[in-house]
């Protein structure tokens, strides 16, 4: 097939083209100093000038809030009426890392329980993921195994060649009708600055051995070093929020006495009453406790369930960190405790 | 810095303090807080223009409340919420040693080019009450009488009502309702948060605009008076909200009608619970 | 628009003082608009002004608050402390840009009966010209 570019100008008025279809189109915007991926209307900002956006592409699949039934009482009994969770997605603008939370939050959405608001809308998703162009000292998707031109969960991978734009890479079926869809928007040339920079693998060393750290937290849940490494902590959701692969929810509802809707939203195990019980008591009343819980859930628990660590190692719970508790720097100090690598 | 080093080494071999928060060094320009128990972890602290965390937010933490005597580094901003916790019955003065720490001011955190605006209507660069004072003295630009003005306001006040409504509309559908606010603002420090009630559900959890502007009004409102202008909230807020310009209005508000500006005097009593007989009631029928 | 929109205005009112003198309106037969909502609370210092901020969710079109008189209130400070709070309150929701056309704050006695009628029918008119507020009720959004 005929090599593909995209300028992003054209990119610009694709998505919002997209979104005027009653397709639901994210990609990233400029608001206030920083970029943020959200969903796309006439007069969204779009900007693709970022090192990488403060929140992840997940809120496309797994909304903030979503309404997933509405009832009325009356003289009859309860009616109730389902949600349909049929528009097309379309996603762009997250990063290598992004797109690797999909598939593993797929596992955790198709387990025991198929959760069809997630399932449903990832069937009929498109996610357009751009290479990464830098990598700080935050990032270490490496450690984890993915790549800053890592492939994994993305229908087409776009490579910067230029100031200008992009060259398609093609990555599965949906990618390609993706691409005839929507062929007007695309060229078959562009001006290739060939000093332009290509991040490999290499510009993000790997920094510890996963295998490691799971045994070490396995058999060190009582350790003195989980109260040094969460020291900071104040059990905000920052980081839960922001992070591409945190999947935790609530359910509410938002009711008068005779109708009103159920509601399903983000909830973080990192916030203080997130394991309070009826009995009042809470098994997690400290800090650190949470904070381990939440490395323990990463890295050992859901490699148990799923045979995979739930991060991509993006990055960002450390940026969005107003405590200054980093990850990295935390895993790190884990491996170290278990004798290093 | 190495004053202050040798200074808190001091403290915790005299068994003087239990535990020091204090800043160490992430980088050149970064910083973070530090837990200090042990007397040659001392040497882990500095004190710079990007110390920005509000340390008194960890004084009313569980663990660290637990602690017989707490000394903490603190900037006059920092000292001024030491003050409004102590004033508000949180924890005795004597339960805390400040190291006072004069200060210049701090960049601004999205732009470490430039001073922070709070920096520019500090009365307090040099500690107003401490055990230890440490730094050299800095000149002292606005006097305690003095009314403050925020630049931020200045600007924001120009706007229509419809535009201040569309302003709010779109910066509160950003928020996410982490309540990194929250939890970086030393006067958050309720058992249970409003939000966090739900027999009855006071506040909408959702992080839509309706649950996210519910939020803040009910946040800003809740420190009115109290908020001692630390700007921690806005520099956390992982979706950059602009929080700073709803608790500037209150304080000015409150500077206005009530002659009151929060953690100067440990004597002072709580603004909302008190009252004058001549209150302003120009808007009452 | 409908045709037929009447304003909705809910009205937090103190037992002792407004209460009494909304019932002296009403047994004197002085004629007002049917549109207030009155909700009875013990005193204007139990009204948390986060009340008119619920009650604009719900799709009220105007709140009004009264209670008794300075140095009248039934429990002596309720309704000093009342306006102390009222005061910050406007200075909030006027910064966020909320209509405060729509919330009147008053005292009323309970001798006040006509004053209240008055203040009903005033508030009334007022809203209906503003027209409904949806404002707080768009921001409502179950889907994103």
């Amino acid at each position: 097939m005929a090599d593909l570019y995209l300028t992003h100008e054209k990119a610009v008025q694709m998505l919002k083209d997209i979104a005027q279809k009653g397709i639901e189109a994210f990609g990233p915007v400029q608001k206030d100093g920083s970029h943020l991926i959200e969903k796309i209307t006439e007069s969204s900002p779009i900007d693709f000038n970022y090192f990488i956006t403060n929140n992840s592409i997940k809120e496309a699949l797994f909304p903030r809030y979503e309404k997933i039934l509405s009832y009325k009482i009356n003289q009859e009994g309860v009616e109730v009426e389902d949600v349909a969770v049929d528009k097309s997605i379309v996603i762009m603008g997250g990063h290598p890392c992004d797109a690797a939370s999909i598939p593993l939050m797929e596992k955790l959405f198709g387990w025991d329980f198929k959760d069809k608001f997630f399932l449903q809308r990832r069937e009929n998703t498109t996610i357009i993921t751009l290479a990464c162009e830098e990598a700080d000292k935050d990032c270490f998707c490496t450690s984890l195994g993915y790549s800053p031109r890592g492939e994994i969960g993305s229908d087409i991978l776009l490579e910067r060649v230029s100031d200008q734009g992009w060259k398609l890479k093609l990555l599965t079926d949906k990618g390609k009708e993706f691409a005839k869809t929507y062929e007007s928007y695309f060229q078959s040339s562009l001006d290739i600055d060939k000093q332009y920079p290509k991040l490999s693998d290499q510009d993000v060393p790997v920094q510890f051995d996963p295998k490691v750290v799971k045994k070490w937290i396995d058999t060190h849940f009582e350790d003195p070093l989980w109260e040094e490494i969460a020291s900071n902590c104040w059990s905000c959701a920052a980081c839960t929020y922001v992070c591409p692969t945190c999947h935790c929810f609530d359910i509410t509802d938002d009711a008068t006495m005779w109708s009103g809707i159920r509601t399903k939203n983000w909830d973080a195990c990192t916030l203080p009453y997130f394991t309070l019980h009826a009995s009042q008591h809470n098994p997690r009343e400290q800090h650190f406790q949470r904070y381990r819980q939440r490395i323990n859930h990463k890295y050992s628990i859901y490699v148990n369930l799923f045979n995979a660590i739930s991060c991509t190692g993006c990055g960002r719970c450390s940026r969005a960190c107003g405590a200054k508790v980093n990850i990295l720097e935390a895993i790190k100090m884990i491996a170290s405790a278990a004798g290093g690598k | 810095m190495e004053q202050l080093q040798k200074k808190v080494q001091e403290l915790l071999n005299n068994k003087e303090v239990d535990i020091v928060i204090g800043y160490t060094a992430i980088s050149e320009t970064e910083t973070k807080p530090i837990f200090v128990k042990k007397p040659e972890d001392a040497s882990k602290l500095v004190f710079n223009a990007y110390c920005y965390n509000n340390l008194a937010t960890y004084l009313t933490r569980k663990d660290i409340k637990a602690f017989n005597k707490i000394g903490i580094v603190a900037k006059g901003c920092d000292i001024r919420a030491i003050i409004n916790l102590i004033t508000e019955n949180q924890f005795k003065r004597e339960k805390v040693l400040i190291i006072g720490m004069s200060c210049e001011g701090v960049t601004d955190p999205r732009n470490t080019d430039k001073k922070s605006i709070k920096c520019d209507v500090c009365k307090v660069h040099n500690p107003h009450i401490a055990d230890i004072v440490m730094g050299e003295k800095v000149a002292e630009t606005i006097a305690m009488k003095e009314k403050i003005h925020h630049a931020d306001l200045e600007e924001f006040n120009k706007k229509t009502r419809e535009e201040k409504w569309q302003f709010w509309k779109e910066q509160f559908s950003k928020c996410i309702r982490c309540y990194a606010c929250r939890q970086a603002c030393p006067m958050c420090y309720c058992n249970r948060c409003i939000v966090d009630l739900n027999t009855p559900q006071w506040i909408d959890t959702r992080s839509n605009p309706k649950g996210a502007f519910s939020w803040n009004l009910v946040r800003a409102y809740h420190l009115s008076g109290r908020c001692i202008d630390c700007g921690e909230c806005e520099r956390v807020c992982p979706v950059n909200i602009p929080l700073m310009l709803l608790n500037r209005t209150l304080q000015e508000e409150v500077q206005r009608s009530f002659d009151f500006e929060a953690g100067y005097d440990l004597e002072a009593s709580p603004p909302l619970t008190v009252f004058e007989k001549d209150d302003e009631e120009n808007f009452i029928r | 628009m409908q045709d037929n929109w009447e304003p909705k205005i809910i009205a937090f009112v103190c037992n002792w003082c407004t209460y009494a003198g909304a019932d002296l309106a009403g047994t004197s037969r002085f004629k007002y608009a049917p549109n207030v909502r009155v909700i009875k609370t013990p005193c204007s210092g139990r009204i948390d002004p986060m009340f008119i901020v619920h009650t604009l969710e719900k799709g009220a079109d105007g709140v009004m608050i009264s209670g008794c008189h300075p140095n009248d209130c039934h429990y002596n400070e309720g309704n000093f402390n009342a306006r102390r709070k009222y005061i910050v309150m406007r200075a909030l929701l006027t910064q966020l840009g909320v209509d405060m056309e729509r919330i009147t704050i008053s005292w009323c006695s309970a001798s006040e009966g006509i004053k209240f009628a008055n203040l009903v029918n005033e508030v009334t008119e007022k809203i209906r010209k503003l027209g409904p507020y949806k404002d707080f009720v768009q921001l409502n959004q179950s889907e994103r």
